[in-house]
């Protein structure tokens, strides 16, 4: 009895600690329609496993490995190509400046190749460590190393394109 | 061009080791360019972050929704625990039959050893708290895991009356009572052996109990057969028909 009271606090409060981290993974993936039900699916799987977890990565790597094996079962499923950043610009409190930026840093986001995308998703909004995107994307951490660096410089080559080769 | 460029981003990102980390700061030193470039890649990270704004909805959706599966598990475990009775006194009544069925005949005629399930019952194996390890092999793998799922399928005929590791054939009888040639291999550790095939042409599996004290040599065993031996186990098995 006391096991089973353990592992309901310990799925309560995985959902506590990691609903909006998931349910913002998702919806960078799939999109906001159907991000709730991948949210939800994705903790309901984590509930079903949770006993088998050896704590083998860290509980959040762990947690979005199963999201992200929920995002691509969506994807197969409804054929959706991957998303792009959902970008809600507040228009309170923001330069003119600021919006253009902004902008141009989504269309220079969208620009990358998906694997790029990816791996700053996973690594500057989901807080990864490069092993740990290693682990979700299974793939060595060097070649995350490789991505993000990649990554960057071809954002850095859309936003700055004088400044990059100087 | 400076080659700790490439190290910039990893630098910011606490991804290089010690001495990596100083080959790049005594470049950033001697170089003001590379260090505008450090502060480029990391505003531009710092950007990213801010970039989006999503409002997150539906935790107290999921919430409820893990609530709700709890609440069936429960509804489902006190089936369970009437289906497990029902069981139970399905393999006492073929216990009891096993002898006469036409299995014994087909035993003989391979002149493979084979125990009754009665006599097959190694007390050390029918305690409910024993391990449960399954065993699976196909044409080209073999993979041992310990399992926490509740074994519910078939019943075994026959205990293997060998002493060496050697592919035999084992004879299986299920709930139905009819016959399966199984190969499988035969472990010196002995144990109890229950077999579940789940088709034809789909890997056999076999379910082995055993005492946490012969679980060390088995391990040993299975290495020098070459067996991957998978997984830890969780939780013991809590339905065992043939030990009943």
């Amino acid at each position: 009895m006391q096991r089973i009271d353990e592992e309901r606090a310990s799925i309560d409060k995985l959902v506590r600690d990691h609903y909006a981290l998931v349910y913002k993974f998702c919806v960078r993936r799939i999109g906001k329609d159907r991000a709730e039900d991948a949210a939800q699916e994705t903790f309901l799987t984590v509930q079903k496993v949770l006993p088998k977890f050896r704590g083998d990565s860290s509980v959040t790597s762990w947690i979005l490995g199963i999201a992200h094996n929920e995002c691509r079962r969506v994807c197969r499923k409804e054929k959706l190509e991957p998303c792009t950043l959902q970008i809600d610009v507040p228009y309170h409190g923001i330069g003119e400046r600021d919006m253009v930026d902004r902008e141009a840093l989504r269309i220079a986001m969208e620009s990358l190749s998906p694997e790029h995308r990816e791996v700053i998703y996973l690594h500057e909004l989901e807080g990864l460590t490069y092993e740990e995107a290693a682990l979700i994307l299974n793939v060595p951490p060097g070649t995350v190393k490789s991505r993000i660096h990649h990554a960057f410089q071809n954002l850095r080559r859309a936003l700055y394109p004088l400044g990059l080769e100087a | 061009m400076n080659p700790m460029k490439d190290e910039l981003k990893a630098y910011i990102d606490g991804e290089l080791t010690t001495s990596e980390a100083r080959t790049v700061e005594a470049a950033l030193r001697e170089d003001p360019l590379l260090s505008e470039e450090l502060e480029q890649i990391r505003e531009l990270g710092d950007s990213i972050r801010r970039l989006e704004s999503i409002e997150v909805i539906g935790y107290e959706k999921t919430l409820k929704a893990i609530q709700s599966r709890r609440a069936n598990w429960k509804g489902r475990l006190g089936l369970g625990f009437a289906w497990a009775g029902g069981l139970c006194a399905l393999a006492l009544t073929l216990v009891t039959m096993m002898p006469n069925q036409g299995t014994n005949a087909r035993l003989q005629a391979t002149n493979a050893s084979f125990e009754s399930l009665e006599r097959a019952k190694a007390p050390e194996a029918a305690s409910a708290s024993a391990p449960l390890i399954e065993f699976s092999h196909s044409k080209d793998k073999a993979v041992v895991t310990e399992k926490s799922a509740r074994y519910r399928q078939k019943v075994v005929s026959a205990k293997p009356a060998l002493s060496d590791a050697k592919p035999v054939i084992f004879y299986v009888s299920d709930l139905s009572q009819t016959c399966e040639r199984i190969e499988s291999f035969v472990l010196k550790s002995g144990g109890q052996y229950i077999f579940r095939d789940s088709g034809k042409g789909s890997p056999v599996k076999l379910v082995i109990q055993l005492p946490e004290s012969k679980l060390s040599s088995m391990r040993a065993e299975l290495k020098e057969l070459n067996i991957e031996l998978k997984d830890q186990l969780t939780s013991p098995i809590t339905l065992w028909l043939s030990s009943q």
